[in-house]
């Protein structure tokens, strides 16, 4: 069975660019976000991207990052909602900027919308709702390892969801792109991409019961598929970072043996294979404890840990000491974030700096906050680094 | 003809494997040489126990759970049309199960309704996204003795709060146990809006949902 690609949203079919979306208001207002960021950000005494850079490096910089947004302040102060969000390309980017803004963040990602890992090329359906992420209607793959190993592998240039992750990457990285890490392009592991975009968790996993040995050869073409795409982000992009984002190849989602026979294999390769400056190994957030994988994910090569609790950021800091990985620590969780007060935050992230600052290669993040989080306390995490975080460390 | 013991192993042996149609046609099998229904539920329930206790001593992980899980449902369906009558086979209780408004994670519920169906639970999967208000309509209409949700984002968690305000409003809400679960949940928050239990994964929820009607019927 051929896969036919599912088209969305067939109304931005017809525009090329970001910028053939833009009215003029549209313009002006995004060319004064971005000349408010320039202001802020170039007021310290090293940019964002300069700092990032710093502590992926291991290198001097002034201060730790603190490389986290508030994104529900931006969507709620431009009143883009979930349909906007994946139907409107100009006001997810107005959203992104304001929430940056207010969120007083010094971290710039790409288009937060239409982020479908592929799965319409693969003809996997879903559809939009007002008030939350889109819900699958239909897998694409229906057959199994079979629809895999059968068919040609559609092209992802025609991916709906890629074109416009591209095109407004591509936008910001022009806008603001010389002082901003403007967000890291990453793809997911054959393990993930198989049973949570193509073919569904269930049935999924089935497949792969019963037909292991098949499961590799279908893995071995899908990874090769992913690595050409992973290259293809990279050179149409520029950005620096490639992550291989397999939550589900995590300690809460598959079985070691799984783990080893399906999902590490090509985390290593991709490493050799991706000629990204770094590649980071991260996901799961929630509760998953990858403590026990780390030293697994530095013997692959992993440039950046990318966790937070319940993984241990100590044990995260010694491997980093031991062989050099950087740390983005998400310091502080969805529930932290919401539910402690700016006191506690900010107790919360001195401990975490305490333990990750000293030597540098460390990030400062936090899980996603909720729309419910307040302001402050997040804006009591952000001051906390600033006021902390500052090298050399006093504490 | 094959002697009950071993058909009823077989049942057993293909919910540990997650194997569904090997579960299907030993159940079959067991109702072609007329055993009992109430006999096979209980085979399925004692061979889902053994499942979610391996996956409780780490045995067993996601993937086997969710598909011994499915093989149960699936080998269940067979077996519902006949509950009730010969054989005296009954539902151990009823479970409305959903996932929050805002919410479209599947996979965590669906582990959990697999599991409560394994357990012998009658239950009614209302889906995802729904408003806390249908919640409280289903308990209503079925008579439900648990009202489970699953919120799996953190953004999604206070709708788990407004689920017990629509039980309230319902009038129901001493009528029902009410469990919470999903990764954005922690015990801490389920106390704090008035939930009844919290269950970190599909074994917890087994085991409430067991404790909660063991209460209900003393």
């Amino acid at each position: 069975m051929a896969f036919v690609n599912f088209d969305p949203v067939p109304h931005l079919k017809k525009f090329a660019h970001f910028e053939d979306l833009m009215s003029k208001q549209d313009k002006s207002e995004i060319d004064d976000l971005c000349n408010k960021l320039r202001i802020i950000w170039t007021s310290e005494p090293m940019t964002p991207m300069q700092r990032s850079a710093g502590a992926m490096m291991g290198t001097e910089i002034d201060r730790v990052p603190f490389s986290s947004v508030h994104r529900f302040i931006g969507m709620e102060k431009t009143g883009c909602d979930y349909l906007k969000l994946y139907m409107d390309p100009v006001a997810t980017i107005k959203a992104n900027l304001v929430a940056v803004l207010e969120s007083k963040s010094e971290a710039l990602f790409g288009y937060m919308g239409i982020d479908m890992n592929l799965s319409d090329v693969f003809g996997t359906k879903w559809k939009f709702l007002p008030n939350t992420l889109p819900v699958v209607t239909e897998w694409g793959v229906k057959r199994g390892f079979k629809d895999i190993l059968d068919n040609p592998l559609p092209d992802p240039r025609e991916s709906h969801a890629l074109k416009w992750q591209l095109e407004t990457q591509r936008f910001l990285t022009e806008k603001l792109g010389d002082i901003s890490p403007c967000g890291f392009s990453f793809i997911l592991g054959p393990y993930y991409t198989y049973n949570s975009c193509l073919r569904g968790p269930i049935d999924g996993f089935y497949d792969i019961k019963k037909y292991p040995d098949i499961a590799v050869k279908a893995f071995d073409k899908l990874y090769l598929y992913l690595v050409d795409l992973a290259k293809y982000l990279i050179e149409q992009t520029g950005v620096p970072a490639c992550a291989v984002v397999d939550s589900l190849a995590s300690p809460s989602f598959t079985s070691p043996a799984w783990f080893q026979k399906f999902c590490a294999p090509y985390n290593k390769k991709v490493i050799e294979d991706v000629p990204a400056m770094w590649t980071i190994a991260g996901g799961g957030q929630g509760k998953t404890d990858f403590t026990p994988l780390l030293e697994t994910y530095a013997e692959m090569g992993y440039g950046i840990f990318m966790f937070g609790p319940p993984t241990e950021l100590a044990k995260m800091k010694q491997i980093s000491n031991e062989k050099g990985t950087a740390v983005v620590h998400w310091a502080l969780t969805s529930e932290m974030l919401r539910w402690y007060t700016p006191k506690q935050i900010e107790k919360r992230v001195k401990e975490c700096l305490k333990i990750g600052a000293p030597g540098g290669k460390y990030i400062m993040g936090t899980d996603l906050p909720d729309d419910e989080t307040p302001l402050e306390n997040f804006l009591a995490a952000r001051d906390a680094v600033h006021k902390y975080g500052k090298y050399p460390l006093k504490f | 003809m094959t002697d009950k013991k071993t058909i009823l192993k077989k049942i057993s042996e293909s919910l540990n494997a997650g194997e569904r149609e090997d579960a299907v046609e030993a159940v079959q099998k067991a109702l072609d040489q007329g055993l009992v229904v109430a006999e096979i539920l209980e085979t399925i329930r004692e061979g889902m126990d053994e499942v979610g206790e391996k996956y409780r001593r780490g045995e067993y992980f996601l993937p086997e759970l969710v598909l011994g899980g499915k093989a149960a449902e699936t080998a269940l369906a067979i077996l519902v049309p006949r509950m009730g009558s010969k054989g005296g086979a009954s539902f151990v209780g009823t479970v409305v199960l959903g996932t929050v408004e805002g919410d479209i994670h599947d996979l965590g519920k669906t582990i959990v309704y697999a599991m409560l169906s394994g357990a012998g639970f009658k239950v009614y999967d209302i889906g995802i996204d729904v408003p806390a208000a249908k919640f409280a309509e289903k308990a209503i209409e079925v008579k439900a003795d648990i009202v489970a949700a699953s919120a799996l984002l953190s953004t999604t968690v206070p709708r788990l709060k407004d689920i017990e305000d629509a039980l309230v409003k319902a009038g129901i809400r001493k009528k029902v146990k009410t469990m919470v679960g999903g990764a954005a949940v922690t015990e801490q928050y389920a106390k704090s809006i008035g939930a009844d239990g919290y269950g970190k994964d599909a074994y917890d929820a087994v085991v409430l949902a067991k404790k909660f009607v063991g209460q209900k019927k003393k």
